[in-house]
């Protein structure tokens, strides 16, 4: 215990930590503050946008009811609280998602487009500053935590007093954590503080989310954990300050910056995505042609119409007792969706793939890992993402499935679509649009790859120092 | 010829004698080694990409003329056969408006030289546009990025971006980090001792190493232009001259960062912080100050704009239609009102008239910010190298709102074309494909 105290007061005193500590404080507590207010500000835009979407649904006046269901309505995703923190993927995966017949659309409009140029260097988002900067803190504490010492002469003194290097290094390794601790605490406090008594802002997203909050916790102590382990053990063996220094930043960059680019660059190599215009030919061609053997769309049209003849014992579609125009677009939408959902699985299925190899080459980037739990936890990640598609595409199909059952019972034999036989009544009856975000344990699930390597980070650098423990020379 | 002054030749030898320091140097080589191949590799992937660029925008118009060419045989085939669709059948307007919707040649960006650059910004921006008769806002939307959104984050980064981030960190881990550890050696006393100027040294030390920097900028970049088919001098040469700018400012600032006297520490440290300052701090500020001085429209809002203009269009329909046809006397009117897909043209062109500037108002504004964040860029280089990156590779705010417009242009041409024929319910002819309006093919 004397032993952390003492490296807590040496850090303490050293200027420059102090300085880094400081600047460190204030950009975490600046980013959460801003990220939590515009996230705020960003959600009661999203709710006032969905209230008037559903509104102009609801008062689309007289029209063929197809021609209602064409004017569509949007699936707006609504920001998670921890958004804030991490915005992860949702500047490149739009904001809005169209609802229309006959085609499952992908989300568009993402706010990545409107940013200027200088974003591709990086977000400056709380989650930036926790995986990219905060280790910087880490090794300006513990760069020259043992090599210091070993230049100045004062190791071979410490060593002669008979401490056991691991309890020294176990102190030092406290000390650094405790340091990086206490600037986090600190920034997160001077965020969260404004808005705990109201109850909003990052205050909300903790007491909202409390397991995804303990995850990210974990995450960041495992992360950083890591780091200062790494730090001090490179301290440690080093022979000179500037060279541990070197070794750590060259380590931090390749951390933070190449891994991950490189890493990006492969998966989109090895695990190619095929264009929107082919994606879109190849459904349409599924549709036209039919899936293994069910027959072409003019086939298929021809069979259900023969079958729909036969059930209602007639022999022109204009006799049939219900509308026939509804009833064939059923038949031919539900296949559509079959196809649609056959393509877009084989899509996930690429981005999954790809993401398998973005977690391989986080074996050598504890960032990357950090950033993949960091955005699970968050509920910004990709799976996050589909489980919201997932949701609007079961509810596009209801509404539309809706509309054109009214219209199959609703008339009779083929009607004109120039005619204008629903009304508001029609509109309001489909049901609202609800979303309901996945739970804490859909984020544990997705983290747990991350998780693991982050443990094992940790565990590797623990292990690295209690060796240089045992090796340590004056 | 005179001989050279001392002091000249003093310095001469000074820069000499550095340079071999400098080969001896283990970690001034791996740290200029690492440079190179970051560098390099770089290049070779951005004139790649520049490369497959040009090529697909090649096929896709290829493809495009190739439709055309296959409707135009048909056309010229069905006009010959006794099936053939009469003028003013509901059925030779629905095959003219087929031809209209889908079969116009893509707009695409002429990409200047300086695409290996970066393409970033086009795929972003979205670098087709493809002109149609009905709604290319809103029905008719077919832009979509199919890609994982995380490796559009991280992404293979653009040749520039992979310069602008590491040219400096090269110079502060290089130059200034030796010059500061010389002074804690002592080396830098004596070399000052030995030398006839003071500044001989530091000067010889920095500027040899902000010279290799450089050149292996300049190298990375002549190979990066070299694999691009599309790539011209001009452009090559006004890249090297911002490239010049920015290696400037950074040896300004690593020099600066020479004099204080701290330890070889602190000095790199103090050059990480300026690093990350400069390239995320004040960009992340400027665009902060942006928002709050001259915030982007909302696009939420715009979605709720467009679907106003919509059903406005759609409950006016048939009245654009009577005033359609009031206007365009030469068009004959069908006894019956028609419906579908001539009841929807004017109600498709009146919602176009009204979304068009919705969404103008975007490129815009993004032109706009781009303006006022490069008076800038002595505090934001880094975002200014960028920036000057995207006009090379003709994807910046001001092209694409230029671009924007030429489209614009474009469709209306293509609309004032075949609205017509459609609510004539004329059948297109051999000679119509000869004056389809048209874009140029992309270089």
């Amino acid at each position: 215990m004397n032993a952390f105290a003492h490296e807590l007061r040496l850090l303490a005193r050293d200027g420059r930590v102090a300085v880094l500590a400081l600047a460190m404080l204030a950009l975490l507590a600046a980013t959460l503050a801003t990220a939590f207010a515009a996230r705020e500000r960003r959600d009661a835009e999203r709710a006032l946008a969905e209230a008037q979407v559903r509104a102009q649904w609801d008062t689309q006046g007289d029209k063929h009811p197809h021609r209602g269901a064409h004017f569509g309505l949007y699936a707006l995703r609504p920001e998670p609280a921890l958004a804030a923190f991490d915005p992860g993927l949702l500047p490149y995966t739009g904001q809005a998602l169209w609802l229309e017949p006959h085609r499952r659309n992908l989300s568009r409009h993402a706010p990545a487009a409107d940013e200027p140029p200088a974003t591709r260097f990086g977000r400056l988002t709380p989650a930036f500053a926790l995986a990219a900067l905060l280790p910087l803190l880490v090794i300006a504490c513990a760069f020259q935590a043992v090599s210091g010492e070993r230049e100045q002469g004062t190791l071979r003194a410490t060593l002669a007093l008979g401490l056991p290097p691991r309890r020294w290094l176990a102190a030092k390794f406290l000390a650094v954590m405790g340091a990086v601790l206490a600037v986090v605490l600190a920034g997160v406090a001077g965020a969260l503080l404004p808005g705990l008594a109201q109850g909003t802002g990052g205050s909300a997203a903790v007491t909202l989310a409390p397991g995804r909050v303990a995850g990210l916790a974990l995450g960041a102590l495992l992360y950083l954990g890591g780091f200062a382990a790494l730090a001090l053990a490179v301290s440690a063996r080093a022979r000179q300050s500037r060279a541990a220094l070197a070794l750590l930043l060259g380590l931090w960059l390749a951390s933070v910056f190449v891994v991950p680019r490189l890493a990006a660059a492969a998966a989109q190599a090895l695990v190619p995505v095929p264009t929107a215009q082919a994606f879109r030919d190849a459904i349409a061609r599924d549709h036209e042609q039919g899936l293994g053997g069910d027959g072409t769309l003019a086939e298929r049209g021809a069979r259900f119409d023969r079958a729909l003849l036969a059930r209602h014992g007639v022999s022109r579609l204009e006799d049939l007792p219900l509308g026939a125009s509804a009833a064939r677009r059923l038949a031919r939408d539900a296949y559509a969706d079959r196809v649609h959902a056959l393509h877009f699985d084989r899509l996930w299925a690429l981005h999954r793939r790809q993401e398998q190899l973005l977690r391989l080459a986080a074996l050598a980037s504890p960032t990357m890992a950090m950033g993949a739990l960091s955005m699970a936890m968050a509920g910004t990640d990709l799976a996050h993402q589909h489980h919201f598609e997932d949701a609007a595409e079961h509810y596009r199909r209801e509404v539309n499935t809706a509309i054109d059952r009214w219209d199959m019972a609703h008339t009779q034999g083929l009607r004109s679509f120039e005619e204008r036989y629903a009304g508001d009544a029609l509109w309001r009856s489909v049901p609202r649009w609800r979303y309901a975000a996945p739970g804490a344990s859909f984020a544990w699930r997705e983290a747990g790859v991350p998780l693991a390597l982050l443990a094992a980070w940790a565990m590797a650098g623990v292990l690295l120092l209690m060796r240089a423990a045992r090796r340590l020379r004056p | 010829m005179s001989a050279p002054p001392p002091s000249m030749q003093a310095f001469a030898w000074t820069c000499r004698a550095e340079l071999a320091r400098l080969c001896r140097q283990r970690a001034d080589v791996l740290v200029l080694a690492a440079l190179a191949l970051a560098l390099l590799g770089s290049a070779v992937l951005g004139g790649l990409r520049a490369r497959d660029f040009r090529a697909e925008a090649g096929a896709r118009h290829a493809d495009a003329m190739h439709a055309q060419a296959q409707a135009q045989a048909q056309a010229r085939a069905r006009s010959r056969s006794a099936d053939a669709a009469a003028a003013g059948s509901p059925q030779a307007a629905l095959a003219t408006y087929q031809f209209a919707r889908a079969c116009a040649v893509p707009a695409q960006p002429q990409a200047p030289g300086g695409l290996s650059l970066g393409t970033t910004a086009h795929t972003l921006l979205g670098a087709t546009a493809r002109p149609t008769v009905d709604s290319r806002h809103t029905d008719a939307q077919r832009d979509e990025a199919l890609g994982h959104p995380l490796l559009a984050e991280l992404g293979t980064p653009d040749f520039a971006l992979v310069v602008a981030l590491l040219l400096p960190l090269a110079l502060l881990a290089g130059a200034g980090a030796q010059v500061q550890s010389a002074r804690a050696d002592g080396l830098w006393r004596l070399m000052a001792a030995s030398s006839q100027r003071a500044w001989h040294w530091p000067v010889a030390a920095i500027g040899l190493r902000w010279l290799a920097v450089l050149a292996i900028a300049v190298l990375a970049s002549a190979l990066a232009f070299a694999l691009d088919p599309g790539s011209d001098t001009r452009s090559f040469l006004r890249w090297l001259m911002c490239l010049l700018a920015y290696a400037l400012w950074w040896g300004l600032a690593t020099a600066l960062l020479a004099l204080p006297r701290i330890s070889p520490a602190a000095a790199t440290l103090s050059g990480l912080g300026l690093w990350l300052a400069v390239l995320f701090a004040v960009p992340a500020l400027l665009q902060a100050r942006a928002d709050a001085r001259d915030p982007m429209p909302s696009r939420l809002a715009m979605l709720i704009a467009l679907r106003e203009a919509q059903q406005s269009a759609e409950q006016s329909a048939d009245s654009l239609m009577a005033r359609w046809y009031a206007a365009h006397p030469a068009t004959p009117r069908p006894a019956e009102p028609p419906g579908w897909p001539r009841s929807f043209m004017p109600r498709y062109a009146a919602q176009e008239t009204q979304v068009r500037p919705l969404l103008r108002d975007f490129d815009i504004a993004r032109a706009r910010r781009h303006a006022d964040l490069q008076a800038w860029w002595p505090l934001a280089p880094g975002a200014a190298l960028l920036m000057a990156a995207d006009h090379l590779a003709g994807a910046d705010a001001r092209q694409q709102l230029d671009f924007q417009h030429r489209v614009d242009a474009y469709d209306d041409a293509w609309r004032a074309f075949f609205l017509p024929r459609i609510m004539g319910a004329q059948p297109l002819r051999e000679a119509d494909f000869d004056s389809l309006p048209g874009w140029p093919a992309p270089r």
